[in-house]
């Protein structure tokens, strides 16, 4: 099983859910977005339009994070889904060298929040802990959802469908079938990593 | 196709897991869960319901993650209305709780002076101390005169219900909603089928020409699964066809027709003068079926003004009183409602008893000749060619004498329509504009059938009703846009001076003068006091000196989780809880914008219990109110109201008629007992409170004990059956559907049980009254011009090019609009304060921040993408305000732009280093230059621009 992503740039609508949903549900630091879209005006007046790109780790097949990884910390697990081990990660960085998406993060300093003058949330308090001074953090194609049996938070949110999410070994599956018959591609093949989301 | 997305989003968990454990379907062995994580899984929390407040659609329904008394994660249910999904604005609730911004505590202030600028020296005081200072203040005000209380309410919380019962029991006719000044888009649909807004059947409609409107940005909305049924209508083929000085989504992906702001109504007749002079297409049979296009009418042009065309016109109507048409198989005058309707005569003129009428059709045609596309182009800036082609892409998509067949009943089909939005009625012709387009979608046959332009309500909830002409006449919400309501209210009641207008929407920004000076507004009385909860009357308005000057003289109260400018003002703030914090409860009757199968028949029942306790000193605002009113010894009282004196029901017309000779308690009876559901919602299913559940008018209840005797008497009833309170402990959101074919509205009044106007007779019938009134009384309404008043009220759509355009002058060169962006809708959630989503605005998305001009344009300026410059309105009385500008071909070159409603701030709030720049600045609150029909405000002013550095 492989699971991985189709997303539609023509249905999106560019409004950040997948982004906001992420953050909160993550509970990923200022600055640090695991999910994000790049907002992009294109053409000539009257013929102008956004461009909306979702990105995301492609979480590839032949990630050169996971090759690259000198203490195995950069793991692909039975799904695909490509996650870093914190307790092995040395913070060496050599992995967000090696990612042509720059889809990883590296934690330089104490999270502060979105409050600093107001010092922690509970919220936060909670959950910074995940984010340890000296790590690598990334998407992990949420893990733990999918083995409650849910979508990733990007794909459950998203307002227009844009984001779709299943097994690309399965050619009956949504994902395979979008692929096939929109054609849809990933970014960056040259780079031969072989990613798992495909963009329409 | 083993699963998709929609598939496994409305597959509840439960069955998943239970068939995975089964050893289960194909999707079992996809979503199975994994070993591995069973013990994490287990340890992660408890998911609890709650659902989303922060739009105008507050239905999603969402569930959040507890660990610890601490929430996690939020999703949404795929339980609700959303089937999972969930928008920037719902995920921002989390952010709305944690916020440290908040009104912690009960707070007063410590510094008497009060400024947009001043620091109220907030000190923390008990919920004793709050409670008795505001009890104290309204029981002194209303020992002055209950009117000298003004109570305002707003869409910053939508959930507000019990402030009905709350005003009644103050006993203020001074109710200001703070809610549609700026978005006065009702009167054509309240026209057309009776019903406050529109949804586009998006599941048969192939062509939407799109007025004024924002599809996707602000349809990034989840509630009804909107923005999905619009990118499935966009990957299905519909096109999108989208008239609007800035081009949004569904331009992008359509096509873009730039127009100069404010001319649609040009645009519009001339759409009207190729269908009925060019292409001689419509739909003739429905026309003369479900329309007055062949009442006949002795109609006549008056010239309030040399520029202005304004039409009036009676019907031609039989010894009985009953308006004629005229039969061409008999060659007679017959009364509209006899059955032979497709022998009506559309075009003519006719004799009937020595008088000559035309029909209302050919009176329109007359208008028409003239508003040619080549007529319209120097004023709206469409190319002549471009009318033509959608007036023929519009007849062609129509498909006139398609039917379908829905669960066995036979509908007519259409496959174009006309959908408008703020855009085209934030205008002084907002109005005349919404009775062009409307006339359009009549002579399309396009309303309440499918792919047609349906109504937000089903009628089994808000039934058709008509006058003794048969036009359609709605009664439940706004019905005043078209019936005209009492007509002049002389002397005015209500500050907002709404009385003078007998077709109001929406006006509390007059208040504000009419406070700095009552005896000239005809008051006998001063104000006192100002309550507000959802609602910042000061930025949810245009803001004026006016309403600075105002506010230093009252005590000010809000009911608020959050600081906003009027806490500038406050004297007091009451903390309300967040939404997860909080027991709520809504009933979801309405469904807005598009629809499509899934969502057409949809009703239901939401509860929200509260998913954590209260993390600051705050408490439920329901509760709050009930406090109050307990403390002024006014939660018992008469008996109930005289059912007599009800005709709508809401806040703002509810209030006022109780005078306050009521207790609360006694009054949330009233709005639950059976006599009110049968007299107001005689189709709903009947959910009164039983005489074992009525509430005892000498008990405090809490809001939840109110809540939960309401669910009491929910059970049993129709769509309610198997129904236990329980089941809000899972979800929030209860579903039941309509059957699909009645979730189109034709199917409860089919054929010609009731008509819409291509002819609005009795709006030039309303501004006759208006006229005969002042005059007999003497009297001038403040402000205005009377003869340009009375030019508005007319039967036919208007056009004069300053009113309409606005047009550019040398000192202010540029035309400045505003739409709604997803962030936030109007003050819902204050989420231009929140965080992590302006983090995000920040980071991806920081041109919602800047004031939009079109690289041409910004040439002749010499600017560059982030250059300052000053902008100063036309209308702005607080004069110039700085903002960055960013370069985009995404608006037309005449205008520059500020999205949403951002900019809005004061010192309590969240700093931000970018806060965006405030469209409310720039218009004005000054009577003369508003709609005078709806009393919309004119939402596109003319600016200039400088650069700053």
């Amino acid at each position: 099983m492989r699971y991985g992503y189709v997303i539609d740039t023509g249905r999106c609508v560019g409004c950040d859910a997948c982004t906001i949903a992420c953050k909160h549900n993550n509970g990923t630091p200022p600055g640090v977005f695991f999910a994000q879209v790049i907002h992009e005006e294109k053409g000539e007046y009257p013929n102008a339009y956004m461009e909306y790109t979702p990105l995301l780790c492609m979480h590839c097949k032949n990630a050169p994070c996971v090759d690259n990884c000198p203490t195995g910390a950069s793991l692909r697990d039975e799904n695909g889904a490509v996650y870093v081990d914190a307790d092995r990660c040395i913070g060496c960085r050599q992995c967000i060298a090696g990612c042509p998406y720059h889809a990883r993060w590296y934690i330089a300093s104490d999270p502060k929040g979105y409050y600093p003058e107001k010092g922690m949330t509970a919220k936060e308090s909670a959950e910074f802990g995940e984010f340890g001074v000296g790590k690598v953090v990334k998407c992990t194609m949420c893990r733990e959802r999918v083995a409650e049996g849910e979508m990733p938070s990007c794909v459950q949110t998203c307002p227009s469908d844009a984001r779709v999410w299943g097994d690309l070994d399965d050619p009956d599956s949504e994902v395979s079938v979008l692929i096939h018959t929109m054609h849809a591609k990933p970014l960056a093949p040259e780079y031969g990593t072989e990613p798992s989301v495909y963009y329409i | 196709m083993s699963i998709t997305r929609r598939t496994f989003a409305k597959g509840a968990l439960g069955t998943l897991a239970a068939t995975a454990l089964a050893g289960g379907v194909a999707a079992s062995d996809v979503f199975a869960p994994k070993a591995a994580f069973a013990d994490d899984a287990a340890s992660r929390g408890e998911w609890k319901p709650s659902w989303c407040t922060n739009c105008h659609l507050p239905m999603c329904a969402t569930q959040v993650l507890v660990k610890d008394g601490i929430v996690r994660e939020i999703k949404g249910d795929p339980d609700g209305c959303n089937a999972g999904r969930l928008c920037p604005r719902g995920l921002s609730n989390i952010g709305t709780l944690y916020s440290p911004y908040r009104v912690q505590s009960p707070v007063k202030r410590t510094n008497p002076e009060k400024g947009l600028d001043v620091d109220p020296q907030w000190v923390e005081i008990t919920w004793d101390e709050a409670l008795d200072i505001v009890a104290q203040q309204l029981l002194d005000a209303c020992a002055y005169n209950p009117s000298s209380i003004a109570a305002c309410e707003g869409f910053g919380s939508e959930e507000n219900f019990m402030n009905s019962p709350f005003f009644i029991a103050l006993g203020t006719e001074n109710v200001l909603p703070t809610t549609g000044s700026l978005c006065p888009e009702h009167f054509n649909q309240l026209h057309d089928n009776g019903q406050i807004l529109d949804r586009v059947d998006l599941e048969h409609c192939e062509y939407v020409l799109e007025v004024g409107r924002t599809m996707s940005n602000n349809f990034a909305a989840t509630a009804d699964e909107q923005c999905a049924i619009y990118a499935d209508a966009y990957r299905r083929g519909t096109k999108f066809v989208v008239v609007n000085p800035m081009s949004p989504h569904s331009a992008q992906r359509g096509e873009w027709v730039p127009i100069l702001s404010g001319t649609d109504t040009a645009f519009a007749l001339a759409l009207i003068h190729e269908m009925i002079h060019e292409l001689g297409q419509y739909d003739a049979w429905w026309l003369r079926m479900r329309t007055n296009a062949p009442y006949l009418v002795a109609d006549e042009a008056v010239f309030f003004k040399p520029d202005r065309e304004t039409h009036r016109g009676t019907y031609c109507k039989n010894a009985a009183g009953k308006t004629l048409c005229w039969d061409e198989k008999a060659g007679c005058a017959v009364p509209f409602d006899a059955p032979n309707y497709d022998d009506f005569a559309l075009l003519g003129t006719y004799e009937v008893d020595g008088v000559t009428y035309k029909t209302c059709f050919q009176a329109l045609a007359d208008y028409t000749a003239d508003k040619t596309p080549e007529w319209q182009e120097p004023l709206t800036t469409v190319p002549a060619d471009k009318v033509r082609e959608i007036a023929r892409d519009l007849v062609e998509h129509a498909h006139f004498g398609a039917t379908i067949d829905v669960n066995g009943y036979t509908f007519p089909k259409r496959g174009s329509v006309v959908y408008c939005g703020r855009g085209m009625a934030c205008h002084m012709l907002g109005t005349e504009a919404g009775k062009a387009f409307g006339i359009i979608n009549a002579m399309l046959g396009a309303v309440d059938v499918p792919g047609g332009m349906q109504g937000n309500n089903n009628a089994s909830w808000v039934e058709f009703r008509t006058d003794s002409d048969g036009m359609i006449e709605p009664w439940l919400n706004m019905p005043e846009q078209v019936t005209g309501g009492e007509g002049l209210v002389y002397p005015p009641t209500v500050i907002d001076l709404h009385q003078w207008y007998p077709t109001f929407h929406n006006n509390p920004y007059a208040m504000w003068e009419v406070m700095c000076d009552m005896k000239k507004f005809g008051f006998d009385y001063e104000m006192k006091v100002l309550y507000a909860q959802g609602s910042d009357p000061l930025s949810s308005m245009v803001t004026s000196d006016y309403a600075v000057e105002a506010l230093k003289k009252l005590f000010v109260f809000e009911i608020n989780n959050q600081y906003d400018q009027l806490s500038q003002f406050a004297d007091v703030i009451l903390p309300d809880n967040s939404a997860i914090e909080k027991d709520a409860m809504w009933r979801l009757c309405e469904t807005q914008k598009c629809c499509d199968d899934r969502t057409r028949g949809l009703m239901g029942q939401m509860v929200r219990r509260p998913a954590i306790e209260p993390i600051y000193n705050t408490r439920n605002a329901e509760d709050i109110k009930i406090q109050i009113l307990a403390r002024m010894d006014k939660l018992s009282g008469a008996q109930a109201p005289d059912m007599s004196k009800v005709v709508d029901f809401g806040a703002e017309v509810i209030g006022p008629m109780m005078g306050g000779a009521f207790g609360y308690l006694p009054i949330y009876n009233f709005i639950y007992n059976g006599d009110f559901q049968d007299a107001c919602f005689p189709d709903y299913p009947s959910d009164a409170l039983p005489p074992e559940l009525e509430l005892d008018p000498f008990t405090e209840y809490t809001y939840r004990e109110i809540v939960d005797r309401k669910l009491e008497a929910l059970k049993g009833c129709k769509g309610f059956e198997g129904f236990e309170l329980s089941y809000f402990d899972k979800c929030a959101f209860w579903r039941y559907e309509l059957p699909l074919e009645q979730g189109y509205n034709y199917w409860w009044a089919p054929e010609n049980q009731v008509r819409m106007p291509v002819y609005f007779e009795r709006q030039g019938r309303i501004g006759q009254e208006l006229q005969n009134s002042c005059e007999a009384l003497g009297v001038t309404v403040p402000g205005q011009d009377m003869e340009h008043l009375y030019s508005h009220y007319g039967a036919l759509p208007m056009w004069y090019e300053e009113g309409a355009a606005w047009k550019p002058t040398e000192e202010f060169p540029l035309k400045l609009i505003n739409w709604k962006i997803h962030y936030g809708v109007n003050y819902n959630g204050q989420l231009g304060e929140n965080a992590v989503l302006q983090e995000v605005v920040d980071t991806f998305n920081p041109q919602v921040k800047r004031l939009w001009i079109n690289p041409v344009t910004a040439e002749q300026y010499g600017l560059a993408e982030g250059d300052v410059v000053s902008i100063e309105s036309e209308f702005g009385r607080f004069g110039a305000q700085e903002g960055k500008v960013h370069l985009t071909n995404l608006i037309s070159p005449q205008h520059v732009g500020i999205p949403g409603n951002l900019g809005r701030k004061s010192l309590y709030m969240r700093p931000q280093e970018d806060w965006g720049i405030n469209f409310n600045r720039m218009i004005s609150p000054e009577m003369h230059t508003v709609n005078p029909c709806n009393t919309g405000l004119e939402a596109s002013p003319r600016v200039k621009i400088s650069k700053v550095k």
